[in-house]
């Protein structure tokens, strides 16, 4: 299981690495001058050529990528063209919100799968299934960001329960909490639902029935814990939803987060800044779902074999 | 009859007094009452000091809600253009001169008085006792080490060239200073009137501007982290302290989520707002709309190097493009077609006997004199930077391809946009003065940003520029009207609308208004109530 584990530590690092590249030569390809974006639109060219030397963008190519890849084992990302902070202490700043609202959703969503996708396996067709495969549908085909303006106009507009915009307190969690939940959810009850489905199918389910056991005690200690394996795996990939909806959820409620950050950082093309953001973005994907797969073979025996 | 005027005028001092009525509003009541604009502004100024100073101490947090951040994190105001940027300068810092009404007269600020003792000299007499923020008084050494480093030609601050010329300041006596420009400069006065005051110190180290803000103005700088820019009444402000305790610029990217937050209750004021989002105000008594833009125009920029180098053919889109439908049915009236280069609130703003109204059928005339074919096309680009450019650009396209003008749209997102505008033939932008002079936007018709905007090197307009840059008065506005008409009739650019810039108030925000600028010199004299 160790050899296993280096060699995804490896693939991921040199994924990272890749993305880093990718990211770095895509960011110098997409039209765009970051002296440009910060002058205003009739500066003369003695402004751009200025900032164009304080970014160090008059540099060339090779150089640029020099330093900034020398950086980062060092953890230093450079220094944000607009905000002129280095760029770690920014996305730090903004780190404990966006988790927050990615924890709250993901918590949120998991909650709403597991007893919608319980509940809906225990007796498919009833009418909780049909709400659960509805709210599901409803969940999957509604665009966050149309979510997130009709929960603002119905719960901050109109009945004044919750704030507009900005991050509050508790409060200010709730409404983009649910709208990223909402797109979530679905493919977590979708896994949950059917895993349970084949698992109540399953022998060592029926010799329980025959044992009399109480059907709680089948649902969430045999079959729930066999069926949810599969639902850790989606987590991992729910969490890529996360990423992209936390982004229109914080635009929209203008949640002070790292998506935020990172629709700013784009539209003034802060070069530094977005390296960073999809860097460290990227890295939490590619090694929490590492993780993932680790936390998999310590659950599942077979796949620990298998390995 | 007098007594009931008397009465009447009583009743508008207390109506100013206790911030029921805004400015403007009463100084058309009061030319309702007959009074002079002079006896008018002196009544509503006399009225508004007692209503601020007669509060106990400020009170209250005022949210502004912005569309756009300040342009970087740093605060040197000689260096940047945004919006936010000079909303911030006109609070934390003070100038020698400044606004206090809303009538857009200039008054005395740090200076107290100030007169030409020769056509590129201006003496100013320094206001004594005023101090920074920090404590330390304002001195003629901070005054002359911030005009002389924006009045440098090796400055290379962006402020240099477009609202400060070549100039240097001289030391006469402690309370006493002469600004000396290299040329005759008409527009200094109202450069002045922008042009904050830093201590010596950050001048020396500007690095320190990119920490702090430190000025004499009737706000402190705060903080700026997540977005917001917070400031905090300077009680200690010579010309008393500011009603509102604090003050929050917040930037809010998203349009829906700005006008939601102001439903809300979250912030009191949104900017520059668009004609949906003053719909969803109309009729409700919870808000108002306060609408003075600074000189701000939305042009339709030509590059007139290749086919848009003929006048006839620049002259025949101006008569094929139907200005005001698009302002009636895209901008929803918000916005006003001019009939000269600048925009109708400029000083020197004439309306110019040809004007171009819509007529496709002399477009085509003119496009056929010019010996246009049908394969005619002109490359346009769009984007999201000007509210509605979609919208407007394929009207324009439509106008245009009603008299056979092919145009091939390319739509380009903002970055991109701002980068590469100047690649198309049509391209549509916004230009908007930040000195209230017309001077600001003209200049832009010359030298290197005239290549490089509009692709433009008319040996005419340099003489035109420099003429209105060097005379004052009556004749400043006619050579302001001269080249503005010069730029028309060659129509240089397609002069779509002025932008109005509307804001949307709370009303539980009371004597907020606006004068002729991009910041808010006169948010000191607001107050507001929970």
């Amino acid at each position: 299981m160790r050899k296993v584990i280096l060699r995804r530590l490896l693939q991921n690092i040199v994924l990272v690495v890749v993305i880093v590249l990718v990211v770095f030569i895509l960011m110098r390809l997409t039209a765009g001058d970051p002296a440009r974006m910060k002058a205003p639109v009739f500066a003369s060219d003695e402004i751009l050529q200025s900032y164009r030397e304080q970014f160090g963008t008059d540099r060339p190519l090779t150089a640029q990528l020099w330093d900034f890849v020398s950086g980062i084992p060092r953890g230093d990302f450079g220094t944000s063209f607009r905000y002129q902070q280095p760029v770690f202490e920014l996305i730090w700043q903004r780190v404990p919100e966006t988790a927050l609202l990615a924890f709250t959703s993901l918590t949120l969503a998991l909650l709403v799968a597991i007893v919608l996708g319980v509940a809906g396996a225990r007796r498919p067709g009833s009418a909780i299934d049909r709400f659960g495969i509805a709210a599901s549908t409803l969940g999957q085909s509604a665009p966050t960001f149309w979510v997130a303006l009709m929960l603002v106009l119905i719960f901050s507009v109109h009945f004044r329960w919750f704030p507009a915009v900005g991050f509050t307190g508790w409060k200010s969690l709730v409404l983009p909490s649910i709208a990223v939940a909402l797109a979530v959810f679905p493919a977590d009850l979708r896994v949950l639902r059917s895993s349970m489905i084949d698992t109540f199918h399953q022998e060592h389910i029926r010799t329980a029935r025959a044992f009399g056991i109480s059907n709680r005690r089948i649902t969430w200690l045999y079959a729930f814990r066999n069926a949810a394996l599969p639902l850790i795996t989606v987590v991992g990939i729910d969490l890529g939803y996360l990423l992209g909806g936390t982004i229109v959820a914080e635009v929209v409620f203008n949640y002070p987060g790292v998506g935020q950050l990172a629709i700013d950082s784009v539209n003034a093309r802060d070069y530094p800044l977005i390296q960073a953001i999809t860097i460290l973005t990227a890295m939490v994907f590619v090694f929490v779902n590492l993780g993932i797969d680790v936390l998999y073979m310590v659950l599942d025996p077979r796949i620990r074999i298998e390995a | 009859m007098d007594k009931t005027h008397d009465l009447e005028l009583n009743e508008l001092r207390a109506a100013i007094a206790s911030g029921r009525m805004s400015r403007r509003a009463a100084l058309k009541r009061a030319a309702a009452l007959g009074l002079s604009l002079s006896g008018a502004v002196a009544l509503i100024s006399e009225a508004g000091v007692s209503s601020v100073r007669a509060q106990d101490a400020p009170s209250g947090t005022l949210v502004i809600g912005n569309a756009e951040p300040p342009t970087s994190a740093q605060w040197d105001s000689y260096t940047v253009f945004g919006l936010v940027d000079a909303q911030v300068a006109s609070l934390v810092h003070d100038s020698l001169l400044g606004y206090d009404s809303a009538d857009g007269a200039i008054v005395g600020h740090l200076a107290t008085a100030w007169e030409m003792t020769d056509p590129t000299t201006m003496r100013l007499t320094l206001r004594e006792g005023v101090t920074f923020h920090d404590g330390s008084p304002v001195t003629a050494e901070d005054v002359k080490a911030t005009l002389d480093r924006v009045g440098s030609p090796d400055s290379g601050l962006a402020w240099h060239g477009l609202i400060f010329p070549n100039m240097s300041v001289n030391i006469v006596d402690p309370t006493t200073i002469e600004v000396v420009t290299e040329e005759v400069f008409g527009p200094l006065e109202k450069s002045l009137a922008v042009a904050p005051i830093f201590p010596a110190g950050d001048i020396a180290d500007p690095a320190l501007l990119t920490e702090r803000a430190i000025g004499a103005g009737p706000y402190k700088w705060i903080s700026y982290d997540e977005n917001k820019v917070t400031l905090e009444a300077n009680t200690d402000y010579w010309a008393g302290a500011p009603g509102i305790q604090t003050v929050v610029f917040e930037y809010i990217q998203d349009a829906n989520a700005r006008i939601s937050a102001l439903l809300t209750g979250q912030v009191d004021i949104i900017t520059r707002c668009s004609s949906e989002q003053l719909d969803r105000v109309e009729d409700d008594d919870n808000f108002y709309v306060v609408d003075v833009p600074p000189l701000t125009q939305i042009l339709c920029i030509y590059q007139n190097n290749g086919q848009l180098a003929n006048q006839e053919i620049r002259q025949a889109l101006a008569y094929a493009i139907d200005r005001q439908a698009i302002v009636d049915g895209i901008l929803m009236g918000v916005g006003k077609v001019p009939f000269s280069a600048i925009a109708t609130n400029a000083p020197g703003y004439q309306e110019q006997p040809e004007r171009f109204d819509f007529d496709p059928e002399k477009a085509r005339e003119l496009l056929a004199a010019a010996g246009v074919g049908e394969d005619f096309t002109l490359t346009m680009a769009t984007s999201t930077l000007v509210p509605h450019q979609k919208e407007i650009d394929q009207a324009i396209a439509q106008f245009l391809q009603d008299v056979g003008i092919n145009v091939d749209i390319t739509t380009l997102e903002v970055g991109a946009f701002r980068t590469s505008y100047n690649q198309y033939d049509l391209t549509l932008n916004t230009l908007a003065s930040f000195n209230y002079d017309p001077d600001f936007v003209l200049g832009f018709y010359a030298g290197p940003t005239a290549e490089a905007v509009f692709n433009l090197n008319d040996p005419a307009i340099p003489p035109m520029i420099d003429a209105q840059r060097s005379s004052s008065g009556e004749e400043r506005l006619e050579n302001i009207n001269e080249l503005a008409a010069y730029l028309w009739d060659g129509q240089v650019s397609l002069y779509l609308s002025d932008e109005l810039w509307p804001f949307i108030v709370s009303s539980k925000v009371q004597n907020y208004d606006r004068v002729p600028v991009v910041g808010e010199p006169l948010l000191r004299l607001a107050t507001k109530s929970e």
